[in-house]
Formats: C-alpha cells, sequence, structure tokens
C-alpha cells in the first residue's frame, strides 16, 4: 500500500505538472485520477470510476449551474441587460465620482441576477469603460472598480461556485448562497467608501464636468427607470425570493429564474428562437466544461480515503497545535495563493475534500467558513498574474496594459482582505441571513 | 484523404452535431421538468415522483452529448500560462502530448464505462430514482461523449484543420 505522503505529494506533483503544461484541466484529472487507481486500488477501481462519473452528472443540486448560467445568458444575449443599465445610471445623481460608484452598482445589480464573474467584467468593460475613459476618468481606478465589482457576482446569489463549493463540502446550497447576500452588499459598500475617499483626496480622478452629463434625470425620468427595473426584481425574487420562503430548493429557483429572465425579455420584446437556441447552447457549453471537471475529479475524494490520506492530514495538523485563527489564516491564505496561478475550479476540486474534516475537528461554522473560502476563491480571479476575471477583462478593454489592469486591482484586493478580515471579527455578518432558513 | 477516411470524419462530425443539439434539448428538459414540479407542488399540491429523477439522467446526458462538441472546438478550461510564454515549437510539442494524452486517456475512460455499461446490461441495474429505469439508458451517454472526445483529440492531432461542427 502506498503511503498517504507519496500519494499526496505524487498525485499533486502530476496533476500540477500536467496542468502547467496546458493540459485541459478535466483531462489532468482524468489522467492523474486513472493513475492513482492503477497505482492504489488497481483495476477493480475502474468500475468506481465509471460510477462517480455517473454520480456526479446525475447529481441534481448541480443543475443550477447550468440553469443560472442559462439565466446570465438570456438576460445578456436579450440585451435586457442594457435597460436594466440605463436605469441605474439615471437613478445616480450628480456625485464627484458618479462614474465609478455606477459600476460598483451595476456590479452589486448585476451579481444578483448572474453568477459569473467573468461575464459581469466583460459585459461592463465592454459597455461603461469607453464612456469612462472618454470622460477623463482615472482608466486603472475604473479598471479596480468593475473588476472588483464583477467579483461580487460569485457572491451575491447566483452563484455558481456556491453551489459548487457546497456540494463538495455537503454543505447546505440554500445556506451557502444567501449567506453571500450580506457580505457582498458590505464589500460594495466598502468599495464605495474607497472610490469616494479617494475622489476626495485626488479630484484629478474625477472629471467635475461629470454629473452634468448624465446624473441630471428629472423626477419622472427616475420613476421611468424604477418601473423599468420591476422586472429584473421579480427575476431577483424568482430565485432568492423563493429559497427564503421554502417554495424552491436552490437548483428549483434556478429553474424559475430561467422563467423569470424569459419573461423579462419577452416583456421588453427581445425574445426570438434564434436567441433563445444560442443561450441555451452556450449555457450547455459553459456548464460542459465545468462539470466534465467536477464528474473526473470525484474520485479524489475516495483515493484520499482509500490512502488514509484524510485521517493522515487530520493528525498531522492536530501535532502542528495552532489554534483556530492561524489555522483559518492558512486555509484562506493557501488557495488565494494558488488561485494566482491555477484555475479556481481545479484548486476547489483538490482543496475542499482536504480542508472539510480539517474545519470540521477546528470546529468551524460550515457555511461561516466555506463563504470565506469562497470569497477567497473569487478573490483569486482578479489577483495577478493569473486571474481569470482580469483576462476576461483585458479581453475587452484592448487599451490599458496587462499591467495597467494588475496595478488597478491591488487596492481592491487589499479591500476585499479588509472585509474578510471584518466577517471573520463578526461572523453574523455570513450567518445572520442563512440562519432565518 | 481516403474515401473512407472522410465516410468516418463526416460520421465523426455528423455524431459531435447530433450530441450538441441533445446537449441543448438536455438542458430544456432538465428547464422544463423543475419549473413543472415547482407549479404542480406549489399550486396543485400535487408533487411529480419522475421531475427529480428526469432532471439527473437529462444532466448527465447533456454534460456528455455536448462533451464532444466542446472538445472539437477547443472549450476546455486550461491554464495556458506555460504554453503560451514558450517558443512556438516548443508549444506545438506540448499541444501534440496533450493532443496524445487526451486521445488515449479519453479512450481508456469510454473502455471503462463501456465495460460498466455491458454489466449493467447483463446484470440488469436499474438507477435509483422513485421511478426506476436500466441504468445504462443514461450511462450509455457517458460512453458516447468519452468516445467521440478522444478522436477529437486524435484530430487536433493529425488533421490540421478548423472544423465547422454546428
Amino acid at each position: 500500500m502506498i503511503a498517504w505522503y507519496e500519494f499526496l505529494g505524487a498525485g499533486g506533483l502530476v496533476l500540477f505538472a500536467l496542468f502547467l503544461t496546458g493540459a485541459p484541466i478535466f483531462l489532468s484529472f482524468l489522467i492523474a485520477i486513472l493513475l492513482g487507481i492503477a497505482v492504489v486500488i488497481g483495476p477493480a477501481g475502474y468500475a468506481m470510476f465509471a460510477n462517480s462519473l455517473y454520480e456526479t452528472t446525475t447529481t441534481t443540486s448541480l443543475a443550477s449551474i447550468p440553469l443560472f448560467i442559462l439565466m446570465g445568458e438570456l438576460l445578456f444575449r436579450s440585451g435586457t441587460i442594457d435597460i436594466l443599465f440605463s436605469s441605474v445610471d439615471s437613478l445616480i445623481g450628480k456625485i464627484r465620482g458618479r462614474q465609478y460608484v455606477l459600476v460598483i452598482v451595476l456590479s452589486a445589480v448585476f451579481g444578483a441576477l448572474s453568477g459569473s464573474a467573468m461575464a459581469v467584467a466583460a459585459m461592463l468593460g465592454r459597455s461603461a469603460m469607453p464612456g469612462i475613459i472618454s470622460r477623463g476618468y482615472d482608466p486603472k481606478l475604473a479598471a479596480g472598480s468593475i473588476l472588483a465589482g464583477a467579483s461580487l457576482a460569485p457572491i451575491i446569489p447566483p452563484s455558481i461556485l456556491a453551489i459548487i463549493v457546497g456540494t463538495l463540502a455537503e454543505v447546505s446550497i440554500a445556506k451557502l448562497l444567501i449567506a453571500g447576500v450580506l457580505p457582498g452588499l458590505m464589500l460594495a459598500g466598502i468599495f464605495l467608501v474607497y472610490i469616494l475617499v479617494m475622489v476626495r483626496i485626488y479630484p484629478e480622478k474625477s472629471p467635475l464636468a461629470d454629473g452634468g452629463e448624465t446624473g441630471g434625470a428629472s423626477a419622472a425620468e427616475k420613476a421611468m427607470a424604477v418601473a423599468k427595473m420591476l422586472p429584473f426584481l421579480l427575476i431577483i425574487f424568482m430565485v432568492m425570493g423563493l429559497i427564503m420562503l421554502g417554495i424552491a430548493t436552490p437548483s428549483e429557483s434556478a429553474a424559475t429564474g430561467v422563467v423569470g429572465a424569459l419573461l423579462t425579455a419577452a416583456f421588453y420584446r427581445k425574445l426570438s428562437w434564434k436567441m433563445l437556441f444560442e443561450a441555451t447552447a452556450a449555457a450547455m457549453a459553459v456548464s460542459c466544461m465545468i462539470l466534465i471537471i467536477m464528474a473526473t475529479s470525484k474520485m479524489f475524494t475516495q483515493l484520499l480515503a482509500f490512502t488514509g490520506s484524510t485521517s493522515a492530514l487530520i493528525s498531522a495538523v492536530s501535532d502542528l497545535g495552532f489554534g483556530p485563527l492561524p489555522m483559518l489564516i492558512i486555509m484562506l491564505a493557501v488557495p488565494f495563493f494558488l488561485c494566482m496561478f491555477v484555475d479556481q475550479i481545479a484548486i476547489m476540486l483538490v482543496i475542499i475534500p482536504l480542508f472539510e474534516p480539517i474545519m470540521q475537528s477546528l470546529g468551524f461554522d460550515p457555511v461561516w467558513f466555506w463563504l470565506l473560502f469562497l470569497i477567497n476563491m473569487t478573490l483569486g480571479g482578479i489577483t495577478p498574474p493569473l486571474g481569470y476575471t482580469l483576462f476576461a477583462f483585458k479581453g475587452v478593454v484592448p487599451e490599458l496594459t496587462l499591467q495597467q489592469v494588475f496595478g488597478a486591482c491591488w487596492p481592491f484586493v487589499g479591500l476585499f482582505v479588509l472585509g474578510v478580515a471584518l466577517m471573520v471579527a463578526f461572523p453574523k455578518i455570513v450567518t445572520f441571513l442563512p440562519n432565518l432558513l | 484523404m481516403t474515401r473512407p477516411a472522410r465516410i468516418l470524419l463526416t460520421l465523426h462530425d455528423g455524431a459531435t452535431r447530433v450530441g450538441y443539439l441533445g446537449g441543448v434539448a438536455a438542458l430544456a428538459l432538465v428547464t422544463a421538468s423543475y419549473v413543472f414540479e415547482v407549479a404542480a407542488r406549489y399550486f396543485f399540491n400535487a408533487p411529480t415522483t419522475w421531475a427529480s429523477d428526469l432532471v439527473g439522467y437529462s444532466l448527465c446526458a447533456g454534460v456528455f452529448l455536448m462533451l464532444p462538441y466542446v472538445t472539437a472546438t477547443r472549450g476546455h478550461v486550461a491554464v495556458t500560462l506555460v504554453i503560451d510564454a514558450v517558443p512556438s515549437r516548443f508549444a506545438a510539442l506540448l499541444h501534440a502530448v496533450i493532443n496524445i494524452l487526451g486521445f488515449a486517456f479519453c479512450l481508456f475512460a469510454a473502455w471503462i464505462s463501456y465495460s460498466e455499461n455491458v454489466r449493467q446490461i447483463t446484470r440488469g441495474v436499474l438507477t435509483l430514482g422513485n421511478d426506476p429505469i436500466p441504468k445504462w439508458w443514461v450511462s450509455i451517454f457517458i460512453t458516447f461523449g468519452l468516445l467521440a472526445a478522444a478522436f477529437h483529440f486524435l484530430r487536433h492531432l493529425l488533421v490540421r484543420e478548423e472544423r465547422p461542427v454546428q
């Protein structure tokens, strides 16, 4: 029998070497797991592997991944999201740094309609960034605002990452989704305060002329803007409202959210068969990429148990003698640094089965811990040098160099860390809403 | 290219196209099943026994039906930091190695899945749902997806072409 540290060392080395060669993540897992089975279990384990593919892809809670993606696709592809954009724009008054505030508020609203940071970053980069630059705003502060704001999408429900974390860690997905509401809003508030302080200290970052251009909507225009936003509130209700009221499970609420998105598109006469087909196909293709990774990596947990790695790791951590707070810092720092170099989902699939027993032995509240973990993973998406949200944004904003985009992120990374510190100091920020369920 | 090879490629493209459309249909079925379940349970107090099972089966079928298309279009998530930075000749070599590994391991996984399909058929294994059905009706999609994906890796290795599959 192979020793647990040999399995973890050799397995980890093979896996990360494959990641770095540019092999598809699912293929890296497939190779590592099949080799792992051959070494640890032998040919008898191959039937277990076939069953693990079946079990993962028939897990109904994971159906919310394609459904939430479909909901976002319908809103983005139909163009109804543009109506929301202009409505929020009308509602923000004349304030210094108006465009920065606009993108943060829009990000929080989009976050409640889409679970993907990359989608929101690309959408705001494409639609808001050219106007921001042409009005003379600071491109770096604007880029940072968009990237930080977009990172709220996986925290504020619906959240694809929350579903993956909840499924892997066996935590209530409904609670994990709802737990993201207050932290997401708090982080948006921290970003707004930072921006308002920055434009106060450095007035050159916000041209005085702005606000007069688009910020002076009349009361009637503002009332119309609110009316136009009502169908979007219906979608939010059909997702979060139905979960909170106990009417639908998270997966079912994702399906009702899709219906809400369809009704909204139909209401604004932007629904067509072509758009519907393209949105469904795109959502299924993206979901296939995510779920095939989850399916091929599922056996990792079983191999950990088979080699005795799980129990050995817990006793090794216990022997370190660290208290809960230093352990929490280590457990949050590890994925944060790994996410700078390797894909978020791949990291989660490796780390969650390792962290789950350690987290339990330390006695942490599972919803609180996994939400902090999720925020950390999200943060990895905007932390240089390898953050997928960074690259999605850079792809639609060619006028900024990668160095400028990298530089734009660091202050907001710091603000995220501040937010996480507040959630560690005041756990109720995370646990208050889920405890109401 | 010889005629039999062209026929094989056309069949492979056809299978990928059918898988793509099947994947779209599967997601539509997932959505419809859940919406029906919520409406039946909440408005008519008559929850179904089949909706949850159908969602699970459709999700599995959808993922593996879409897999050949995602592989054909090189749509998989990958960490391309190194491969983008190395000289093009070395990058081409890495791509070739990845495609060989992709072909070999997807084919092997498809064989494992096929063996499991045969076992499920001969032993009459049923699903664990409320309304059980033969398990191979669902798991056969796993074999299809892995097998077709394996041959896309092979085609990436051998055939330098941009292949429309939609």
